[in-house]
């Protein structure tokens, strides 16, 4: 090994990115950073970003940085995907469209691993932390130092996946990169160790996300608040939680496996000398298939709280809802050969996966019909979160019908690796989870911040969606009942596919201006914000969340609530009974920066081991183990809060029965 | 004052009571790891293409003794978990010691374990079952390694403060670990050495 | 202090743990010996021979979850044994599955070399 290779690696000049579109994604995120490094200077925010959000420990601050990480990264995988739109809709017959075949291939596989991993997991994370402490009853998470590292480790996979931009390139082997084509053999480039890498840190930070909020649900709720009183929501993120904590160790196993095949010559997944790669697609949908749930178990839990409330109405079928929270977690877990019914196992192993899948179609009914038989006869309010859940239940309905479609072996040997398929996992993820998700935010966001996001930007932005992903995927649906593939850089024009591809791309330009609107929301409702200030009941809600001032105060809970009913605070509210509201004294932790460190020296290890920099590696190690050691031998974690400090501040609050 | 400090036993209880649950969680997120890697061995302990083959690969009397340390060690950690609740530092400290001994005694066999197979050409690149072995041995020596790590820095900490609550809680923690990894060796034992030698 | 372990749920109330731990640490180290001397004799025939020292693989793992981990389903390990069941549960569905998969995939995908030479002989090679 020369000396620059044991410095550098295998940077050198020539990773830098080689045509124009590589160098404007490049330098745009470069003018990003240095645009908002450069306001947060002039502004002179840093010492007031570092004390009140950086090293907050607050899951109310935690979840707000989670959302706002998940947009930032909304905006990148939202680029990838109008690039991918418009490569289709252009490369056709003699024109090969905006982009190179490889480019492409980086494209869709960032877009996918994106748009999963830090978009729909940040976004939920986000809500979890916001929504969980509040609804349980509780002053925090069960480990708040733990949920902060979580959080920054989160941030510093999102970081790394997209240094890929400036140096190097990512992956080109799909969202789930699977070997042979992941392999060095195939993939020489660092791309692959990029993902390798951004997804292994993200995926730990998960993890022990999922170890915290199982933690919280099952040990801080509320005196009173027995199983059968939880709210829907906390149902739904234990549920997720489960899943996190038993399915995320697999991909952490496989991820590691792969790496060690690409950088050690072991022999796990390559095609000679004993690997099994099949064994690696087994393995990443053992966790892949319930991360699926993991994603749209808490985006069914917003729905649970959103139409019972918007419809003056209490949630129908309580207990069901319940159990199939618990038959699709189950459920979840013993069916993953549906993802490759066509790598060639046994008649009998195809059948006994396609019935599992086809069964877990029915808890999910159960939870369809409950929600409408709780709008049945109620006296509905057509807001924005309720306009979210009617366009979801239509669409999410559509997809599932055909995910029924393609759980049977036959019928997906011949819709495999299609556009059809495409367009149903686009239906599932993007009108259940992420139209879950903006619901919970514009019905959860006055709970925040205080006041209320914009309804008429909100109603033009569900719009623009919903028309927007009904052209996008419309045409996908009919394209791969026609035999498009999916991952298609270019077609040949006597197909006829084009005017398709090009319905689909208007649909792409739809939900981006549906997307800007959502940036004129946040804009227009902070303008308006004295205008729209709240009490700490804005929708007449029926949760505990609803009981405390808006925003929050960073206790949750001046004095610690009892429990008498599942939907406490609606029964309050009826009864005309109050909290019997005894301030006693308590502990909160105070800040720390350790968490940020701890994710900082971890994404040196990370970039280390991308670019087989292996003092770099042992310098992040180092760095890591030691902060987290100096950290467990600090005491002084906690500010104790005197019951006379919180009265005097609880006095200066409006009461949340003001309306 | 009296009632702040029931206050804060009754505090510190439930903090206690809700670390070692969610301890308890993460070590299953460690069962299905290694689940995860035992079944990627099961499925690649197949052709040896050249290799050393399980048959003729370890002494199995060497394995009975880094079993029964390792065992023993696991024992060792829960007399001392005794001797913490009865007050007695020192007997907590001594039977620690010993955990930690013996904890390096099997890490120190595993490694030349290892050493002397990678020196005879059968290394964890040689073909796919060697690969998983080393990685599933290996995972599980890590993780007994990083015990050890913490072990010394646990004992550093008794040292300085005595067996305050924080102390007493770390070390309720660290012997679940230990005695997890003794149960995670139960199955390497038996399924890759005592059936790899049939 | 004296029942702080008891508090956190980290030892039980319900057995008594000197007890437990020496029984468990006796009972451990003689299924070990049964196993080991089970295969270095070659006592029995090959598959019994498996079932034997699998079985004492299991019996060794449940005497030290509930001897060391102190696992008794009484009130301070509940929740506890509770995760614990469910990750049992996914563990054997995901060896277990996996396996049948994979075996499944093997048999009708990579014949072993005998089948192969039958094959070769049959069809004149590929």
């Amino acid at each position: 090994m020369s000396l620059q290779e044991f410095i550098f690696g295998k940077l050198s000049w020539s990773v830098l990115p080689d045509n124009l579109i590589a160098w404007s994604g490049a330098i745009i995120l470069l003018a990003g950073v240095v645009a908002v490094l450069a306001a947060i200077t002039y502004f002179g925010r840093w010492k007031w970003l570092w004390s009140e959000w950086l090293t907050s420990l607050d899951p109310k601050k935690i979840g707000v940085m989670y959302i706002v990480v998940a947009g930032a990264m909304l905006i990148r995988g939202g680029a990838d995907a109008l690039l991918i739109r418009t490569q289709q809709a252009t490369s056709v017959g003699d024109s090969f469209g905006i982009l190179s075949a490889t480019h492409f291939q980086e494209i869709f596989s960032a877009h996918g691993s994106i748009m999963i991993f830090f978009v729909a997991m940040g976004f939920m994370f986000g809500l979890i932390n916001l929504v969980v402490p509040l609804q349980i009853g509780a002053r925090d998470v069960a480990f708040p130092f733990l949920n902060s590292a979580s959080f920054w480790l989160f941030c510093a996979g999102a970081a790394l996946i997209n240094c890929s931009l400036l140096l190097g390139d990512f992956s080109t082997a799909g969202w789930l990169a699977y070997p042979p084509l992941s392999e060095l053999a195939y993939s020489p480039t660092t791309g692959v160790d990029y993902w390798i890498w951004s997804l292994q840190i993200a995926g730990l930070g998960s993890l022990l996300s999922g170890v915290n909020f199982f933690a919280t649900i099952v040990k801080m709720r509320a005196k009173g608040m027995t199983w059968m009183r939880l709210p829907m929501f906390c149902w739904t993120v234990l549920g997720s939680m489960s899943l996190v904590v038993f399915a995320f160790p697999i991909l952490t196993v496989t991820l590691a496996l792969l790496y060690l095949d690409r950088t050690a010559a072991m022999h796990f997944f390559t095609a000679g000398q004993g690997g099994n790669m099949m064994m690696y697609v087994n393995l990443i949908w053992a966790w892949g298939h319930p991360e699926v749930y993991i994603l749209i178990l808490p985006a069914f839990g917003v729905f649970s709280e959103i139409v019972p409330v918007f419809s003056s109405k209490k949630l129908a079928g309580y207990t069901s809802m319940v159990l199939s929270i618990w038959a699709i977690v189950v459920l979840s877990f013993i069916v993953w050969l549906h993802h490759f019914f066509t790598m060639g196992a046994g008649a009998d192993v195809n059948a006994f996966f396609g019935i599992m899948t086809a069964v877990i179609a029915v808890p999910t009914g159960v939870k369809i019909f409950n929600w409408l038989f709780t709008m049945y006869r109620g006296k509905i309010r057509f807001t924005s979160p309720m306009l979210w859940f009617m366009g979801f239940v239509v669409l999410f309905t559509l997809g599932g019908v055909a995910g029924v479609i393609m759980a049977e072996p036959p019928a997906d040997y011949e819709l495999h690796n299609s556009l059809f398929l495409v367009a149903h996992f686009h239906t599932m993820i993007v009108s259940g989870v992420l139209f879950g998700y903006f619901a919970g935010l514009t019905y959860w966001f006055p709970k925040i911040f205080g006041f209320r996001l914009d309804e008429k930007w909100g109603i033009r932005a569900f719009w623009l969606w919903l028309i927007g992903f009904i052209l996008a995927f419309g045409p996908l649906y009919l394209l791969g009942l026609e035999g498009a593939t999916r991952r298609l850089d270019h077609y040949s024009a006597s197909l006829g596919w084009q005017p398709l591809f090009a319905v689909a791309g208007i649909g792409a330009i739809l939900i981006a201006i549906g997307f800007c609107c959502q940036i004129a929301q946040l804009v227009a409702s902070i303008r308006l914000r004295h205008e729209n200030r709240t009490s700490g009941d804005p929708w007449n809600g029926r949760t505990l969340e609803w009981s405390v001032s808006s925003p929050a105060p960073s206790y949750n809970f001046a004095a610690q609530p009892v429990v008498h009913a599942r939907d406490e605070f609606w029964e309050e509210k009826m009864s005309g009974s109050k909290q019997d509201r005894q301030f006693e004294d308590f502990s909160m932790p105070k800040n720390s920066g350790a968490g940020a460190i701890i994710a900082a020296f971890v994404f040196v290890l990370a970039f280390g081991a991308v670019w087989h920099i292996w003092w770099l590696v042992a310098l992040g190690l180092l760095g890591a183990a030691t902060t987290l050691i100096l950290r467990t031998f600090d005491e002084d974690t906690e500010v104790y809060i005197r019951a006379s400090e919180v009265a005097h501040r609880e006095a200066g609050l409006r009461p949340a029965s003001a309306v | 004052m009296n009632d702040t400090n029931e206050i804060l036993s009754v505090d510190e209880r439930s903090k206690g009571s809700t670390t070692v649950f969610g301890f308890w969680l993460y070590l299953m997120t460690d069962l299905v790891l290694f689940a995860s890697l035992f079944a990627v061995f099961a499925v690649l302990r197949g052709p040896a293409f050249g290799g050393a083959s399980m048959g003729n690969m370890f002494s199995l009397p060497y394995v009975l003794v880094e079993t029964i340390v390792l065992l023993s060690s696991s024992f060792a950690c829960g007399i001392a978990l005794l001797c913490a609740r009865a007050g007695s530092i020192r007997g907590a400290l001594a039977w620690l010691s010993a955990t930690f001994v013996l904890g390096a005694i099997f890490v120190g066999m595993e490694v030349s374990e290892f050493s002397s197979l990678i020196a005879q050409g059968d290394g964890p690149s040689k073909n796919g079952f060697l690969s998983s072995y080393f990685t599933l041995v290996g995972t599980h020596g890590t993780h007994v390694a990083i015990g050890l790590l913490w072990l010394l820095i646990l004992i550093v900490a008794m040292l300085q403060r005595g067996l305050t609550h924080g102390n007493m809680r770390k070390l309720a923690l660290f012997a679940m670990f230990w005695h997890f990894l003794e149960i995670v060796w139960i199955f390497i034992f038996t399924i890759v050495y005592l059936t790899g030698s049939l | 202090m004296k029942n702080y372990f008891e508090d956190i749920g980290a030892l039980p109330r319900s057995h008594n743990v000197v007890a437990a731990y020496v029984v468990g640490f006796v009972l451990s180290l003689l299924l070990t010996l049964l196993a080991y001397a089970l295969v270095v004799q070659n006592a029995l025939p090959h598959q019994m021979l498996i079932a034997a020292i699998i079985a004492a693989a299991l019996l060794q793992f449940i005497v030290q979850v509930y001897c060391f981990l102190h696992l008794d389903g009484q009130q301070g390990s509940r929740d506890r044994l509770i995760v614990f069941g469910f990750a049992a549960l996914v563990v054997g569905i995901l060896v277990s599955g996996s396996l049948w998969i994979m075996f499944s995939l093997n048999g009708r995908m990579m014949p072993d070399p005998a089948q192969m030479e039958q094959y070769m002989n049959n069809e004149g090679g590929f």
